[in-house]
């Protein structure tokens, strides 16, 4: 009997746990998101010479919110290391609604957004990197290989952890990444 | 007469104490202690939400039906809030709200990685989430994101059958 609970907890968390891992290349490189700008991208015009960092994220998500005055500080942290900054609204399910393009096109005026902020029609990039919450980053190396996922930092208000700025600082470098994977509390991916 | 009264009076007491409320803020460890300490159920479903979740706010109503649809001795509901110190007060009273009574929890501010981890490290972090658990904690079952009131009563009776 126990066995059986076993094998449905395993084949629950395959079926749940299909995200990118550490290593892996960049999946959807080519999948076209469109900008808030008008324009259309694969997602590799993104990258900069020494990689890109993907950010999963949303209109109204109050962890979203409440992370959302580190996004320009990261972005800029990014493109003084020549790496490029995406965000990336996959809440497809609402994007008839509060995740609207036309919303995010408010949302990014009302808090000043300086990088790229594209919608994934159908959740299509979010599928293809198991992403299943926001706010959720995936920072890939010049080789467009990850080397790390998870948590922007470990807040929201005593920051013990800055993880993501510490591994943009690894990865411009070539080196190492010290904490490659984290995870956080958020809002699910609205499929 | 004395003592008639004083047992008329703790009987009230005992039944007063189960009809309030009380949450506690709690690590993992502590909760699984907790839970253990006074359960009596063959199932313990354990829900965890935000008054920030737009969809645990959503479910919350029939998971508190749930306690009500099932024997204590078949299925207790647990919730754990995972609101931070400053709206402790608003998870408070969304819960009497929704008259849910009893021990519930709080995650102690802090260490999200570690509680994630410790809840189910296949967990993503998502809220709403939602586990079942036997008598002696192992979890059986759990999801993340929404359900509707169905699927919740189908998992529940499949493991109520399974156990027999």
């Amino acid at each position: 009997m126990i066995r059986i609970l076993t094998l449905g907890i395993i084949a629950l968390t395959t079926l749940m746990s299909e995200e990118i891992s550490i290593g892996s290349k960049m999946p959807g490189s080519d999948y076209i998101l469109k900008n808030i700008n008008g324009k259309e991208s694969e997602l590799s015009t993104y990258k900069k010479e020494n990689g890109l960092l993907v950010i999963f994220s949303c209109n109204t998500c109050p962890w979203v919110i409440r992370w959302q005055g580190r996004y320009n500080p990261i972005s800029e942290l990014c493109s003084k290391n020549n790496i490029g900054f995406v965000a990336v609204n996959s809440n497809a399910s609402q994007h008839d609604g509060v995740d609207s393009f036309d919303s995010m096109k408010e949302h990014a005026k009302k808090y000043e957004y300086i990088f790229p902020y594209v919608l994934d029609s159908g959740s299509r990039l979010a599928k293809t990197f198991g992403a299943m919450v926001t706010p959720h980053v995936y920072l890939f190396d010049k080789n467009g290989d990850l080397r790390y996922r998870g948590a922007i930092d470990d807040g929201p208000k005593r920051v013990k952890h800055n993880y993501l700025v510490d591994a943009i600082n690894s990865v411009s470098k070539g080196k190492s990444v010290r904490t490659k994977t984290t995870k956080s509390l958020g809002c699910s991916i609205k499929y | 007469m004395r003592n008639i009264i004083i047992f008329f009076f703790i009987l009230v007491s005992i039944r007063c104490g189960s009809d309030l409320l009380n949450v506690k803020a709690v690590t993992v460890p502590e909760l699984y202690n907790n839970i253990k300490e006074n359960n009596v159920s063959s199932l313990v479903l354990l829900n965890i939400w935000s008054t920030s979740c737009i969809p645990c706010i959503e479910e919350f109503p029939y998971i508190v039906k749930l306690k009500k649809r099932y024997d204590i001795n078949k299925l207790d509901v647990v919730f754990l809030s995972t609101d931070w110190d400053e709206n402790e007060e608003a998870a408070e009273n969304f819960l009497l709200s929704q008259k849910v009574k009893g021990q519930h929890y709080r995650k102690l501010e802090g260490n999200t990685q570690e509680f994630i981890d410790d809840i189910c490290p296949s967990w993503s972090g998502a809220l709403p989430f939602t586990g079942i658990f036997n008598q002696e904690l192992n979890l059986l079952s759990f999801w993340q994101g929404k359900r509707d009131e169905k699927f919740f009563i189908s998992k529940i009776d499949s493991l109520l059958g399974a156990k027999g």
